[in-house]
């Protein structure tokens, strides 16, 4: 990541990893779930 | 030598007239804002030995000017007789290890003071909706800085030169790389921080809002005036808190733009953040300019954002990313440029620069006419006129109540808006599971008036993506696993209704599909996460 200055006003580095860890999460867990989410709604 | 009465006359005139042309000509060398008006440029008579810019190592700056009166400020303020006499070389270093002086100021936001914490606990949170609360903190190191000069010299007559302004960067090679544009904002500091007519401050007007509240006999307003966003100085809007600043510009270490500029603060709750979200506007009044074009980003617009992320205040990803990851889509988006601001020399934080939504960036954009654009944002006309938004909520209407299981009706459905555009559109906010301020509202449409020759110019209303940076795409609240499509069946009956359509429903699920394998596949998305 190219923001090397992150660190300021209550955002510091480590917040920022561990943001960007839970959003590649979701995008992970978001992928599993959305052939259910289109079953359940649109389903016969 | 005797002269005739008519040639004594000419010689008058002539004599008159060459006085005349000395005193002009005299005005205009030692006088340039008299001789340019009051939009003279800035800085067109005195320069600085070296541009400014990122340096290595401390130097000395000279100010050349014709004459010797000159006087400078280091702290953002126009410089006046009151100001530092210039007596011989400035000494330009890495101020960073001076004091921290605005980064101290805890009125900037009510997440500073314990007392308000605690109010906005009690009031302002509800157990339905996550909102950061930042456990903000003053710095305990000192943080970067650059040397701001503004310089300005007199004449014998007392007139004064235009301003010219630098800002100097010592030892800070570090923001010279990656692309990184780097912003210098600076101004008298009462502009931002005054008590009472600082825009960045909760100030008097929070003063007087905690007042008002604490006076009130009726609980429930009260209440009312707790839950809501509290009024402060930042949440003022229009010209009247609007200031002026100098606007200086970096890319790869080299200077792109030097500016006046009008700066208000940008957002909505995201106002009681720090950093702050600041509009700048071109202002022909303050410097000639209509525009601010940064040719090193391909961006020239009256009016553009330093965004500081929204909600989005940990990690400022979300808006970015979405961005990105929908760029081929059908539908607009906006462009993110990472940036540092600097205000009054201080490191401020990492901001992304944005251009806004606007007749002209569609223009732009989309080769459409700029008088014959018409955006519709949250029902209300953001580009056009009440004529407009009638039409856009017919259409809108004719969308959510006709019968689409009628194929005819579906078709005309297509006809108003770009369809393909808008599956887009909602699959991608459905992905990331959007919800609390969306679609309720953070929904804009746009679409030319007339017809036009050329793609986008069929009167069809299109999309427009922006705000993602709250409510979706949050791990710990379990959005992974939320039924978006039933959540906006709820909020959006455009969507409902469409959803009775077969052929709506099958695209709209394969759309989602597709998305999930390609655009939003997650090893992509870490990547572009990474890239960020």
């Amino acid at each position: 990541m190219k923001r090397h200055y992150m660190r300021f006003f209550g955002t510091d580095d480590a917040r920022f990893y561990e943001e960007a860890e839970k959003l590649k999460l979701f995008f992970r867990e978001r992928y599993d779930y959305i052939p259910v989410m289109i079953e359940d709604n649109f389903g016969e | 030598m005797k002269v005739m009465p008519g040639k004594r006359n000419a010689v008058i005139a002539m004599t008159a007239v060459f006085v005349l042309l000395i005193i002009m000509l005299c005005a205009g060398a030692v006088c340039p804002e008299t001789a340019q008006g009051d939009k003279g440029r800035y800085g067109d008579v005195l320069s600085f030995s070296a541009a400014p810019g990122f340096y290595a190592e401390p130097f000395y700056l000279s100010i050349d000017a014709p004459a010797d009166e000159i006087y400078y400020t280091l702290d953002g303020t126009d410089p006046d007789r009151d100001s530092i006499r210039y007596t011989g070389p400035i000494y330009i270093y890495d101020v960073s290890s001076e004091p921290n002086v605005y980064c101290e100021i805890k009125d900037v936001s009510p997440f500073y003071d314990d007392e308000l914490k605690e109010l906005f606990y009690g009031y302002r949170l509800n157990d339905d909706i996550e909102y950061p609360v930042p456990d903000y903190k003053i710095p305990e190191q000192n943080i970067d800085k650059c040397t701001v000069i503004k310089a300005v010299w007199y004449d014998k007559t007392g007139n004064k030169s235009d301003v010219l302004a630098g800002s100097y960067f010592v030892g800070k090679e570090e923001y010279t790389r990656d692309d990184l544009v780097t912003i210098s904002l600076f101004t008298d500091p009462a502009s931002f921080f005054d008590h009472r007519s600082g825009i960045y401050v909760l100030g008097d007007r929070a003063e007087e809002y905690f007042e008002e509240i604490s006076e009130a006999e009726d609980e429930e307003y009260r209440e009312e005036l707790l839950g809501d966003l509290w009024e402060a100085n930042y949440t003022g809007r229009g010209r009247e808190w609007e200031r002026q600043a100098t606007l200086q510009v970096f890319k790869n270490g080299g200077l792109e733009l030097t500016q006046q500029t009008g700066v208000r603060i940008q957002g909505g709750y995201s106002r009681e953040y720090c950093p702050k979200s600041l509009n700048l506007y071109a202002r022909e009044e303050m410097d000639g300019n209509k525009l601010i074009s940064l040719d090193a980003v391909d961006m020239t617009v009256d009016k553009m954002t330093l965004y500081n992320g929204g909600e989005d205040i940990y990690s400022k990803l979300k808006d970015p990313l979405m961005a990105g990851l929908c760029s081929d889509m059908d539908f607009t988006t906006m462009r993110f440029i990472p940036c540092e601001l600097y205000l009054n020399g201080e490191y401020w934080g990492f901001y992304y620069l944005t251009e806004k939504y606007d007749k002209k960036y569609i223009e732009k954009k989309y080769n459409v006419d700029d008088d014959n654009v018409v955006i519709i944002k949250n029902n209300e006309p953001e580009e056009g006129f009440e004529e407009d938004l009638k039409g856009y909520l017919e259409d809108m209407d004719f969308i959510s109540g006709a019968d689409m299981t009628d194929e005819a009706n579906y078709q005309k459905a297509c006809r108003l808006m770009d369809m393909d555009g808008f599956i887009d559109y909602m699959a991608a906010e459905i992905y990331i599971a959007r919800w609390l301020d969306w679609p309720g509202s953070n929904f804009a449409m746009w679409k030319s008036r007339t017809a036009e020759n050329g793609e986008y110019g069929d009167r069809r209303w299109r999309m427009l993506l922006f705000d993602v940076n709250w409510g979706g795409m949050s791990y710990d609240d379990g959005d992974a696993v939320r039924d978006s499509i039933a959540w906006v069946r709820r909020y959006s009956p455009i969507f409902d209704n469409l959803c009775h359509s077969d052929v709506f429903r099958s695209a709209f699920a394969d759309r989602l599909m597709s998305f999930r394998d390609r655009e939003f596949a997650p090893e992509h998305v870490s990547e572009e996460i990474d890239g960020l």
